[in-house]
């Protein structure tokens, strides 16, 4: 049933079975992905009265704080983490309202007029005390005037078509993001493995026979799609894997390796002078606009004057506490950067991040592109045009491998695969 | 019949028994592509991390590679009648990296 006598043979059968299996994944993928290149401006559709320009952001001090510490530990958040971070051992769950606040985050960009911001809260009793403990609640606001706008399902390309594209929306054991890194890592297999079985590849991609058969204009669309669309459909199953690896797909830094990835958090603390841990003993935070004002200074100064991107404030109300300004990155590929950081109780400057190592330029720009959260609005439509050529190039792969059947021609593989259907099908 | 899951090369087989090659096949060069994969991830970090260079730049330069090694060695599972060959090579080799990995990290810390 399965001996393969040539390497092209197996090449056929993997290109036919795993794109028939996850081919219905990757369109969801391409096609959600797609429209997450536009999920902003359709929350704005969606929410008519966040209809108005981008805005830099407001003061830290007069209008963010205080709607910071009003914010709540999310509900669905509490009653989703809590019991796996909680030691039952030392008594009942701290109640959700009762978490002490830890850090503070803020992220602007010129793609969104609302500002999206939140806070973690702690776990006073962590069954993994060097674990990342915290509940997380957010709020949306009206920078203008301060008012909260709504955080709920009317939000629907950030909140459902965008993160349809990178787990299906199905969170039960993560296991949407693992069939979404099956169908990238399928994407890749099945463009190597298209490239392999299709030996003429320059010539078939000057071939378009529409007035032929289904199956022949089919195939002819689906290796047009395939080898114009390769590069940029290599590129975004890729960096889409990479951007998930460390966390999910191989996160060998938080099991096996992590020892050693502990170590060096300690290290890189005692390097940078920002502390890991919180003190313990109370502190206060002085003015976070005039640290602002001091970063905006310090990039001006190496002649990239920006704005702020994402602004964290760690170890809230602690004598360790220290706030952190990134610049954003909608003038170039990567996301934020250049980092700066305060002492949060007298606004010292305690640390200027260094340029980036080679290795991380380069995986920044990469996710980066995939990210898009740049300014360039031809590169935006090109992606939208490049997922609807994947859903085009999938689509008619599965008419191709329809009309094959029907006509019982073609490779080996298709003839299996429908001796497989046929004889599982009722008669 | 137990012992063709493992023998070279699978010849023309049907039925339940045949369903049960092909769905050795596909599950040996998938899992066994991904525990190679990792194996690799963890020694180049911990490799890379006792040449002096910091966690997450070892870590990011790794991953960046992880692909790169997934993608191949599962299409050469795949496409090798000899399952045995298989089994060695990835399983084996992903053991031995992995607890290469995690020696090299206690030797580090």
């Amino acid at each position: 049933m399965i001996v393969f006598t040539n390497f092209r043979q197996a090449m056929t059968w993997l290109h036919t079975w795993y794109g028939l299996v996850l081919g219905f994944v990757l369109m969801v993928v391409f096609f959600f992905g797609a429209l997450s290149v536009f999920d902003r401006e359709i929350d704005r559709w969606a929410i008519p009265e966040t209809r108005f320009d981008p805005q830099p952001m407001p003061s830290f001090d007069d209008m963010l704080l205080p709607i910071l510490q009003q914010v709540e530990p999310g509900e669905l958040n509490y009653n989703n983490k809590m019991p796996h971070m909680h030691d039952m051992t030392k008594g009942p769950m701290t109640p959700r309202l009762e978490l002490p606040v830890e850090e503070f985050w803020i992220y602007t960009t010129h793609r969104d007029p609302v500002l999206r911001m939140g806070a973690g809260f702690g776990v006073p009793h962590p069954k993994d005390p060097e674990g990342h403990n915290h509940i997380h609640g957010a709020v949306t606001i009206d920078p203008r005037t301060g008012t909260l706008v709504s955080e709920d399902t009317l939000k629907i390309g950030s909140r459902w078509f965008y993160p349809m594209h990178y787990g299906l929306n199905w969170r039960w054991y993560n296991l949407g993001f693992w069939l979404v890194g099956l169908a990238g890592f399928t994407m890749l297999v099945g463009l190597v493995t298209g490239t392999i079985i299709h030996r003429k590849i320059f010539r078939e991609f000057f071939t378009f026979r529409p007035w032929k058969r289904t199956q022949r204009s089919a195939l002819d669309l689906h290796n047009l799609t395939g080898v114009v669309g390769l590069p940029f459909h290599l590129f975004f199953a890729f960096t889409g894997l990479l951007i998930f690896a460390s966390w999910l797909y191989f996160p060998v830094g938080n099991t096996l390796l992590k020892p050693l990835h502990h170590q060096h958090e300690i290290l890189e603390a005692e390097k940078t002078g920002l502390p890991h841990e919180a003190s313990g003993m109370p502190g206060s935070l002085a003015s976070v606009d005039a640290m602002v004002a001091e970063a905006k200074r310090r990039w001006a100064a190496r002649n990239m004057a920006g704005e702020v991107g994402f602004l964290t404030v760690n170890h809230v109300g602690d004598r360790n506490g220290y706030v952190s300004i990134f610049r954003a990155g909608s003038d170039r590929v990567a996301l934020v950067g250049e980092g700066i950081h305060f002492h949060a109780a007298t606004g010292e400057l305690l640390r200027e991040d260094p340029p980036l190592s080679g290795v991380t330029a380069v995986s920044e720009f990469l996710t980066g592109l995939h990210f898009q959260h740049f300014e360039h609005w031809m590169l935006r439509w090109l992606y939208v045009f490049g997922g609807l050529l994947g859903c085009v190039c999938i689509a008619t792969g599965f008419i191709f491998f329809v009309e094959s059947v029907r006509k019982n021609t073609h490779s080996k593989a298709v003839r299996e695969v429908g001796q497989w259907i046929r004889w599982r099908s009722p008669r | 019949m137990h012992t063709n899951l493992f023998h070279k090369p699978i010849r023309e087989q049907r039925g339940t028994h045949g369903t049960l090659v092909v769905i050795h096949r596909v599950a040996l060069s998938l899992l066994g592509s991904y525990v190679f994969s990792w194996g690799f991830t963890s020694l180049g970090i911990a490799l890379l991390v006792a040449c002096g260079l910091d966690f997450h730049t070892a870590e990011t330069a790794v991953l960046l590679l992880a692909f790169l090694v997934f993608v191949p060695v599962f299409l050469w599972a795949f496409s090798d009648n000899h399952l045995g060959r298989v089994w060695v090579v990835l399983v084996g080799v992903a053991l031995v990296m992995t607890i290469a990995a995690w020696c090299l990290q206690n030797a580090i810390l």
